[in-house]
């Protein structure tokens, strides 16, 4: 094998794609031929070069992030598109609260932190609920003010379920949109046997200012 | 010990985030690779969620996810890169694509990008003189691992025509480089 037939070798075979009998064939080149021997170190030096040019990590939590707004920003989109808007940042509250305590089924309910959107923005509100043993069949209720719906069930204002909680933190993630200008609780029960906790959650919904459309 | 109680109807969309999650990493890195700036490849693959969520159903029946997320990013880093080529003022800040603004940061985070040595500033310099097409080949292969076989399906191209669409961009980076066979300049130093 000669040199110039070698050169045109060294890609197929820093590839390991080589039938056998070239192989073997540039193999043997190689061993005599200092030359071809350096070219192909040179080659290989450059694709280790290659893949080491550094990658500039996202930023902390950017994946989990990056998917959470595309399932909020897709369901405000078909709602909020529909109305004319431009869809809005779905911001994240963390509420936590504990479940340590049950109450009877007609205690007051506990009142959380407002939370306030625009008319038109998507919002995801995350509820962190901390519950001491892993508890099964629990019933979940939400009820919503008039003028605000959950992005993924339009015009339904009361929705209930049945799931468990695990011990430790349990999160629940909604994803609401207010339609009007209004204040207004979001009620959350959680029931399991007898026993059920309540929670509002002050919701305000602003008009919506020009300058804050933007993904 | 945490979990996530499940709304119910947000079921789906916790399928799509579980599907996923094993691909991000993957996707931020070529599309770092691509676009060369933090930002700008968050921005992608934020812009490819938000295309990719609207097609989940389809997303189940994809028998090699990765090569084709690969492909999926791929064909949107180039249209993005051709709606900008089309637009006077080289911005793709359409009110269809409100949340793209690839490549059209006009003074980046100074943490935004990777500092290189001279050598690597050759390199990519090197890389950015290739036409798309062979730019994305070396990334694709070369430099994140994918293979032959990927990237044929990436591609949608023959192995053959692709093993000689690689060689050729490999030349084309090297002849960048001032590379001849044998010469004294066939080490990439700065």
């Amino acid at each position: 094998m000669h040199c110039e037939q070698a050169l045109q070798l060294l890609d197929d075979y820093l590839d390991h794609q080589l039938p056998d009998d070239q192989q073997a064939a540039l193999a043997q080149h190689l061993a005599g031929c200092s030359a071809c021997q350096l070219e192909l170190e040179a080659q290989q030096q450059l694709l280790a070069q290659l893949r080491a040019l550094p990658v500039v990590p996202p930023q902390a939590g950017f994946a989990a992030r990056a998917l959470r707004r595309a399932r909020a920003a897709n369901h405000s989109a078909r709602t909020v598109f529909a109305t004319g808007f431009g869809s809005a940042i779905a911001a994240v509250l963390l509420v936590w609260f504990a479940l340590g305590l049950w109450q009877p089924a007609d205690s007051p309910s506990t009142s959380l932190k407002l939370v306030s959107m625009q008319v038109a923005e998507a919002r995801t509100i995350s509820l962190a609920f901390n519950s001491p043993d892993e508890l099964k069949n629990v019933t979940f209720q939400l009820e919503l003010p008039e003028g605000v719906m959950l992005a993924n069930r339009p015009g339904q204002r009361l929705v209930s379920w049945q799931d468990q909680l695990q011990r430790g933190r349990n999160v629940l993630q909604l994803t609401l949109v207010g339609q009007r200008q209004l204040s207004g609780d979001l009620i959350a029960r959680i029931q399991h046997a007898e026993q059920q906790r309540i929670f509002r959650i002050p919701l305000q919904v602003q008009k919506r200012s020009p300058s804050s459309t933007r993904f | 010990m945490s979990g996530l109680i499940f709304f119910p109807f947000n079921r789906q969309g916790a399928d799509f985030e579980r599907l996923l999650a094993p691909y991000m990493d993957a996707l931020y890195r070529l599309a770092y690779r691509f676009t060369g700036q933090r930002q700008d490849a968050e921005d992608l693959v934020q812009e490819l969620l938000l295309r990719l969520y609207a097609r989940r159903k389809q997303l189940h029946q994809v028998e090699e996810l990765k090569p084709w997320l690969a492909r999926s990013l791929y064909n949107l880093y180039i249209d993005t890169l051709r709606q900008r080529q089309r637009s006077p003022l080289g911005r793709t800040d359409s009110d269809s694509e409100p949340h793209l603004s690839l490549m059209v940061d006009p003074a980046p985070q100074p943490d935004n990008q990777a500092e290189l040595s001279e050598t690597e500033k050759r390199l990519v310099a090197a890389l950015d003189t290739l036409n798309e097409s062979h730019r994305s080949l070396i990334i694709l292969h070369d430099m994140e691992g994918y293979t032959l076989k990927e990237l044929a399906q990436i591609f949608a191209i023959p192995t053959g025509t692709l093993k000689s669409r690689l060689h050729r961009a490999r030349r084309n980076l090297r002849d960048q480089l001032d590379w001849e066979p044998f010469g004294p300049q066939q080490r990439v130093t700065g």
